[in-house]
């Protein structure tokens, strides 16, 4: 096995695996200490929700507003917020926003590099951060505007990708698995592996097969099924991943970008897919038959953030938003409706849905979680292998 | 305006020489910086090297040309000027029929069916993309229609493959096609197809010896309009080849975004412009016609 040496990502994800706040201890938690307390929770969460809106942001923070426009550029990935989120932040801080939506990762960085588009929040994911942080491409955030990081769970906060949280707030995490329909699936012995994918070629899958269009995560699956570790620098066994899914292409019915995979699961027209948790998750909502899991193989697990590219016409806006969004009530909102987990401890602990916080494709139990690794961004000296391999798969 | 009229007017009487200067001017302005500026822009940055993590370092190389032959380069290359190609041709057939009809068949609705022609630019094409996914997935409307009726059992194949992007090809340009040639139809002087017939030619003869030829520029200019936009194109193959059709357009995207190396990005845009000027010469070499953007002779 080609396992590299035990990195700081490592060493920290394992603490986020050790720390979490497992389902049991959730479902404990919540008998010992009784509805009581959750009433309890709930009357005092209304009681500063009631406060919050009858006292309303402070006159200086709006005066600043005032003077930056009252506007709002936000960028964000598809289908990520629940519906009242902006609206409702708008009404209470009196700001237009403009709410732009990217499919990957790539196209936000693209985009960010051409320079041009004055966005004011955006959500990269943890492992682009790197690039983002060589280039200068974001502003350091004021953290006496953000007093709500202190909701969020400590394994999410000053990270390695960035010490002190100088330019990122956390959002939410997820992971890349193994979506099927049961329908279809049911009786398959290969269920809960990877070779549900890579092995069913010719057989009961082709052309009913989904990739995500991350090369990252991808490469990862066919690494995961191969039995090596997703974060290998090895060059021989990167080309070897490269081999399996270059054979497997012509059974692939796509690589959906973004929310692009939801719609497929819903209709069928894939029906076993390498899928984040959350799409599977709302594809779920209106069609029963779709399952996830992370396969035994192990999955890849990814965290995205908040941050401010350098040059943002609202920055103080900008901040007044994130903080907002690191509000236990509208991160639990957000987790309830986007089918992915939230970093806010506290929303956790108290405003999630029960039924959200329970369901182990959102939320997964600590055995679960103990195959998933976080992905850790490529070294400048493999990109090109790893674009050479893609560009193969991809042009074949 | 008004009160400066008589001074200009005096002016140009004067200089003639300025005349042309003020009436080519915004052209020229326009051309120099719509066209001319940013093409600099991207041949300074294929000289230019990769830092660490995507940055971009002002040093000169020539590094970057010398990484262009590369056979995935070529291969992609043939595909997309193979697509292309068929996409001129699905378009000038389809086309031709269309702009035939209407300038001949269209009495006084003429205006109204050019019109409708050009109807669909008025959404975005992304938007026109997803109606085709829509129609086109296999429980889209049309697999499920066909299945309904008992036609098919188990849905055709429709999306994610070349036979999609190409659709997705002619769908779009057909326009670009339809209107130079509409124009060249439309004013081919009808005298002269009566006397073509009344010395004798059918109507088959009329159309191969007399309409053909006279309608030469239209179709070379609507062939133009269509083939150099489809050899680059993004879209259609990402979104109605599900990302796995790759053309030349996503090949230098890929550069940008998943290499992270704009120099070597700008590198091939580059040779791509070059490889699809030198088609053209030849092209219109061999078309024979150096009036190729006149839409009528």
């Amino acid at each position: 096995m080609d396992r590299p040496t035990r990195t700081q990502l490592d060493i920290w994800t394992e603490a986020l695996w050790q720390e979490r706040l497992t389902r049991r201890d959730f479902v404990r938690r919540g008998i010992t200490l009784g509805v009581a307390s959750s009433l309890l929770a709930e009357i005092v969460g209304l009681y500063t929700r009631q406060v919050a809106a009858e006292t309303g942001p402070a006159p200086q923070a709006l005066e600043r507003i005032k003077k930056e426009g009252k506007k709002l550029f936000v960028y964000n990935w598809e289908d990520y917020v629940h519906p009242n989120t902006i609206p409702r932040f708008e009404k209470e801080f009196g700001v237009k926003v403009t709410y732009d939506t990217f499919p990957s990762n790539e196209q936000l960085l693209a985009k960010l590099q051409a320079g041009g588009a004055k966005y004011d929040v955006i959500f990269p994911t943890h492992y682009f951060l790197p690039i983002y942080l060589a280039q200068g491409l974001l502003a350091p955030l004021d953290h006496a505007n953000l007093p709500h990081l202190h909701n969020v769970f400590a394994k999410f906060r000053n990270t390695p990708f960035d010490p002190g949280n100088t330019y990122t707030m956390p959002y939410g995490w997820g992971m890349t698995g193994l979506a099927h329909n049961a329908t279809y699936t049911k009786d398959d012995p290969r269920l809960g592996s990877w070779a549900l994918v890579f092995e069913s070629v010719a057989q009961r899958y082709s052309g009913k097969l989904g990739f995500t269009d991350e090369r990252e995560e991808v490469m990862a699956a066919a690494l995961q099924y191969l039995g090596h570790h997703p974060n290998t620098r090895t060059k021989d066994t990167l080309r070897q991943a490269g081999e399996i899914l270059l054979r497997l292409k012509p059974h692939v019915k796509a690589f959906y970008p973004g929310a692009e995979m939801k719609k497929a699961l819903i209709t069928e027209d894939v029906v076993v897919a390498q899928s984040w948790n959350g799409e599977a998750v709302k594809a779920r909502a209106k069609n029963p038959a779709v399952m996830w899991s992370v396969p035994q193989e192990g999955g890849t697990g990814w965290f995205d953030t908040m941050a401010i590219p350098k040059g943002a016409p609202h920055k103080f806006t900008a901040e007044v938003f994130i903080n907002y969004m690191l509000r236990p009530e509208v991160a639990a909102d957000n987790s309830n409706t986007n089918g992915y987990a939230t970093a806010n401890q506290v929303a956790v602990e108290k405003y999630i849905d029960p039924q959200v916080a329970s369901n182990p494709a959102v939320y997964p139990p600590a055995e679960a979680l103990a195959r998933v690794t976080f992905l850790e961004p490529i070294p400048d000296d493999l990109l090109p292998l790893y674009e050479d391999i893609w560009t193969r798969i991809l042009g074949a | 305006m008004q009160p400066l009229r008589q001074p200009l007017l005096l002016f140009l009487r004067r200089h003639p020489g300025w005349t042309v200067t003020l009436l080519l001017g915004p052209a020229v302005l326009w051309l120099l910086v719509l066209t001319l500026l940013p093409m600099g822009i991207m041949a300074y940055y294929s000289v230019l090297s990769r830092g660490s993590w995507g940055t971009i370092i002002h040093t000169l190389t020539l590094d970057n040309y010398r990484q262009v032959a590369d056979p995935v380069f070529l291969r992609i290359l043939g595909r997309s000027l193979r697509l292309a190609l068929l996409t001129t041709v699905l378009c000038l057939l389809s086309g031709y029929a269309l702009a035939y009809w209407i300038a001949f068949y269209g009495g006084h609705r003429k205006q109204l069916y050019s019109f409708l022609v050009i109807l669909p630019f008025w959404t975005s094409d992304l938007v026109r993309l997803y109606a085709w996914i829509t129609l086109l997935a296999d429980h889209g409307i049309i697999n499920n229609v066909l299945m309904t009726l008992g036609v098919l059992q188990h849905p055709l194949p429709l999306l994610y493959n070349e036979g999609a992007v190409l659709l997705g090809l002619v769908y779009t340009y057909l326009p670009f096609m339809v209107l130079p040639l509409y124009a060249s139809l439309e004013r081919l002087d009808r005298a002269v197809l009566e006397a073509a017939a009344d010395l004798g030619a059918t109507p088959a003869e009329c159309f191969s010896k007399v309409t053909l030829p006279l309608t030469k520029g239209g179709m070379l200019s609507g062939a133009v309009l269509v083939f150099v936009p489809s050899v680059g194109e993004f879209l259609i193959p990402e979104l109605l080849g599900g990302a796995k059709t790759m053309l030349l357009g996503k090949f230098i995207a890929l550069k940008f975004t998943g290499l992270r190396h704009w120099p070597l990005g700008a590198a091939y845009a580059l040779v791509l412009i070059a490889i699809i000027v030198l088609l053209l010469v030849l092209y219109l070499r061999l078309g024979g016609s150096k009036n190729a953007f006149q839409a009528s002779t």
